[in-house]
């Protein structure tokens, strides 16, 4: 594209200047300039409005969809919030363990699993923020493996692209700065330079909204399956009390402000240590994590402890090092619904025309998974 | 600051904001703010080095124009004593001696003249004599400066004794000592008075916009509209962002794409890979560097100002001289008005233009002033890319190339005539096209290999082993199947654009002039097509614009 084009060579061997400098180019047709300067601007403004909008769409059809990252907030947001009784927030042993069928169908209880990958505290925080905006649940599952991650920042790509999940811009961009590192943080921010070259990965269901959550539907409640399976050792009960363990002071921080967002907002947690395989490595973050939180008065179970039976063979009920396969997610689960029902006041929603979305969310899995059907 | 930055992106339009609320007078200074900020994040050595550099030019240049006073002072009071020695001598009644003057002196009101009969300011001459060292001074000190820090190095690598010197390169360094330079000269020529402030002359020599890749702006072409301050001209604003988005959808989307097949060319590749390497190479090249210019003159005319346009559609020449022309256009024109024409009309010019009548006839022996001038020019502005070996042979291909153009234009002439050419019908066309096609690929070869070597071996090569079987295994290792439909796509849109541009070269107006619901859409998609397919974010080098390193 080219505009009016000035000749060099004659501009140089020329003994006067070009450009008049007397003489303002723009001098003529002043009157006229007010009006045509306003609607202009309106203009402009409407077309950064319309451009604005469409690279924010653009933004969401590269934006990867997994299961773990942004679906499971952006399908939070479409979920009737009035029908959430216990929101489990935390990272993936969360929507992995925590099997939100077996909740409903076993005990009634109306459970989402507001959960993404490696997700720290920071995270949590302002997804957290962002969901109680909105509704206040009866209980407030809080994972503890964050406690455990050791890194200031996030190293994982895939981990920061969750929080493009958020709607409010506000928490979004404050949840970006906690997790990468200030000269990365403008590149996140503006979101394209990130995932602008997913262009090549994008399927037509990327350019719906809300996402499908990897064709689960939006009757689902955050839960993920895992069918692998691998052999482990139940968690050693020997820990190790001669290696010290520190823990990550930007973790503990936010864990802390966490607990004082659910002290201010009324909200009753219980935090929850998943079964884990590797936890002996965890077992000393989890206390320090308790400690912590019995100053703002909350309390939980960490289930990788051996006074709290959950049935779970390790040899058969495993993932891979850290999860639960399907199996062990329905023993896990239903030791947490004994204990959720055992201590706070939940209504049981079965049958209940506004709770149907869990009716359809379980439906669909128990179709899969027929042999996991409550057979008591 | 690389200009595909945000951090450019973001100064520009804070420049722009600023500027437009600012009162006119003093909007110049908002310029040269953001010329600061701009040279500042650069890197404070190279602010440094501008200042010095700027300081020197602007405190020579107006002792040059001083001197330039007195030598007109002088030759006048020569002229008024020499009319007068000549009346004296014409007049063979009178008995005076005309040695004395003041008897033949015939305005009593007025005094005679007097020169002091030694020292630097005893005649016209003299004063000439010293402002040609003045001059000399004025230019060496930044161009041994300029010498020093960009082939240090290179001399370095051919003679080891050498100690080992970090030096820092600034950013547009030639750019902004060449552009001084062309100032001063046109000073001690008395093209246009000196600039007697110095804060406009920092401002014309550090003008954010230009400083990574120019273009070389002369002084009455930039500064009098840097400093009248321009009123805000929807026009002009809609324009300059047209210009700097279509700027990074030719250099993000094309030529970072096409980056991936040229910098993974190896000897080994089949010939024909290799020839169409070495065009892409050659699209590439103009994708980034016109791209960057357009992102540039995108910027500056955000704030009114025109700047000098650097490319007009190169690869549409008919001879190589004509592609001289359209190819980086202001550093041709800088070294034909200071290096070619002062080379040509010297006195070892008129030496070489009476050795040419000698040797090759009346017609064709005028020319050689200006074949040996090209090749000077040439060879200096391949080892201005970088001195090695590559680029002398860069040089001297092209002003070899275009010396024997200018030499054998009689001959070529008459065997047009005799062969009965009609230089305007179309296979004519075509044929000149090709041919100038086929000039320029030559030394492409020597543009993006490491050294002679491998340029030759690649060359020779391209005749080797033209067998296209598995021809698609050969594209897709450099790059995936998609990025070279991106590419290609890109390519046929700039093009067409091209295209357009050759037959109506003011395209951008009329786009900014035309009907939003055509305007709208295109730039929508030229946005999303460059966040898109551009090459940026995570992995991606923003610095590395091809001219950047010149």
């Amino acid at each position: 594209m080219e505009d009016k084009n000035i000749d060099l060579e004659q501009l140089n061997n020329e003994e006067t200047p070009a450009v008049s400098a007397e003489a303002p180019s723009d001098a003529p047709a002043k009157s006229k300039k007010p009006r045509r300067r306003g609607w202009f601007f309106m203009r402009l403004a409407i077309f950064v409005c319309i451009s604005l909008m469409a690279l924010t769409y653009f933004i969401y059809v590269f934006t990867p969809k997994y299961p773990y990252g942004i679906c499971s907030l952006f399908n939070y947001y479409g979920t009737d919030k009035s029908t959430i009784d216990v929101l489990a927030v935390g990272t993936s042993l969360c929507y992995t363990d925590l099997n939100t069928n077996v909740l409903w169908n076993e005990y009634g209880i109306a459970c989402y699993d507001l959960a993404t990958a490696e997700q720290p505290f920071w995270s949590t925080y302002y997804y957290l923020k962002e969901a109680i905006r909105t509704l206040k649940p009866k209980v407030l599952l809080l994972d503890l493996k964050a406690i455990s991650y050791l890194e200031d920042k996030v190293d994982r790509t895939r981990t920061v692209l969750c929080s493009f999940g958020i709607l409010n811009p506000i928490s979004r961009l404050k949840c970006i700065y906690e997790c990468v590192e200030p000269e990365e943080f403008l590149g996140y921010a503006l979101a394209f330079s990130q995932v602008h070259t997913n262009y090549y990965k994008t399927k037509p269901s990327d350019y719906v909204i809300p996402p499908d959550n990897g064709g689960r539907g939006p009757s689902w409640k955050g839960y993920i399956e895992k069918d692998e399976h691998a052999d482990h050792d139940p968690p050693s009960i020997n820990f190790s009390f001669a290696t010290p363990k520190y823990v990550n002071e930007h973790e503990s921080e936010y864990f802390e402000k966490i607990l004082q967002l659910c002290v201010d907002n009324d909200l009753t947690v219980m935090l929850i240590g998943y079964p884990n395989a590797d936890y002996k490595h965890d077992h000393l973050y989890y206390c320090a994590a308790f400690e912590i939180a019995e100053k703002y008065g909350i309390t939980g179970i960490n289930y990788n402890l051996p006074q709290y039976s959950t049935g779970i063979n390790y040899h058969t009920d495993c993932a891979d090092w850290q999860h639960l396969n399907v199996s062990g997610s329905v023993k896990f689960t239903r030791a947490v619904g004994e204990e959720l029902v055992k201590y706070y006041d939940l209504e049981d929603h079965r049958g209940d025309p506004a709770y149907a979305s869990y009716d359809e969310c379980a439906e669909k899995w128990f179709e899969k998974y027929p042999q996991y059907r409550w057979s008591y | 600051m690389s200009i595909l930055s945000i951090e450019f992106i973001g100064l520009t339009l804070a420049t722009v904001i600023v500027y437009y609320i600012v009162p006119l007078k003093v909007r110049w200074w908002v310029l040269l703010a953001a010329s600061a900020v701009f040279y500042a994040l650069a890197g404070w050595q190279g602010c440094v080095w501008l200042v010095l550099v700027a300081a020197e030019t602007f405190l020579l240049s107006l002792l040059q124009q001083k001197l330039l006073g007195r030598e007109k002072e002088i030759a006048e009071k020569e002229e008024i004593l020499l009319a007068a020695k000549e009346k004296a001598e014409q007049d063979p009644s009178s008995q005076k001696d005309p040695e004395t003057l003041e008897e033949v002196w015939e305005f009593p009101d007025q005094e005679l003249p007097v020169l002091p009969e030694k020292g630097w300011f005893s005649s016209s001459r003299k004063v000439k004599k010293l402002r040609k060292i003045v001059l000399a001074i004025t230019l060496i000190l930044p161009f041994a400066a300029m010498a020093v820090t960009k082939y240090y190095g290179c001399l370095r690598d051919w003679i080891s004794s050498m100690p080992e010197l970090s030096l820092i390169l600034p950013l547009g360094l030639s750019y902004f000592t060449f552009q001084m330079a062309g100032y001063c000269v046109d000073i001690y020529r008395g093209k246009y008075p000196a600039e007697r402030n110095p804060f406009k002359y920092l401002l014309f020599a550090s003008f954010f916009p230009q400083m990574t890749q120019g273009p070389i702006s002369p002084y009455p072409q930039l500064m009098p509209q840097l400093e009248r301050g321009n009123r805000f001209e929807p026009d002009n604003f809609v324009m300059g962002a047209q210009l700097a988005l279509w700027g990074y959808f030719k250099k993000m989307v094309l030529a970072d794409r096409l980056a991936a097949v040229t910098d993974a060319i190896s000897t080994e590749s089949r010939g024909w890979f290799i020839l169409l390497t070495v065009i892409i190479y050659a699209i590439r090249l103009y994708a980034d560097f016109s791209g960057g210019m357009d992102v540039i003159r995108g910027a500056a005319k955000m704030l009114g100002i025109d700047m000098v346009e650097n490319f007009r559609r190169p690869f549409f020449s008919f001879s190589v001289a004509e592609y001289w022309r359209r190819w980086h256009i202001s550093l041709g024109v800088w070294f034909r008005s200071y290096l070619f024409y002062p080379i040509t009309t010297s006195g070892f010019g008129l030496f070489l233009s009476k050795l040419g009548r000698k040797l090759f006839g009346k017609k064709a022996g005028r020319g050689l002033p200006a074949t040996v001038s090209t090749i000077v020019i040439f060879f200096l502005i391949g080892i201005w890319h970088t001195a090695n070996g590559n680029a002398v042979i860069f040089g001297l291909y092209f002003g070899l190339v275009m010396g024997i153009e200018i030499l054998l234009e009689p001959a070529f002439k008459k065997l047009k005539k005799k062969l009965h050419v009609k230089e305007k019908s179309i296979p004519w066309k075509i044929f000149t096209l090709v041919r100038t096609w086929i000039l320029i690929l030559i030394p492409q070869y020597f543009a993006f290999t490491a050294g002679p070597e491998t340029a030759f071996a690649l060359l020779g090569n391209t005749f080797k082993n033209w067998s296209f079987e598995n021809a698609w295994a050969q594209f897709t290792t450099p790059m995936v199947a998609l990025g070279w439909y991106i590419a290609g796509g890109a390519f046929l849109v700039m093009l067409v654009v091209d295209i357009i541009c050759e037959k109506k070269p003011d395209l951008n107006a009329k786009l900014a002039r035309g009907p939003f619901f055509i305007r709208w859409p295109l730039l929508l998609l030229l946005i999303v097509a460059i966040l898109t397919y551009g090459c940026y974010g995570a992995g991606y080098d923003p610095s590395a614009f091809l001219y950047t390193h010149f």
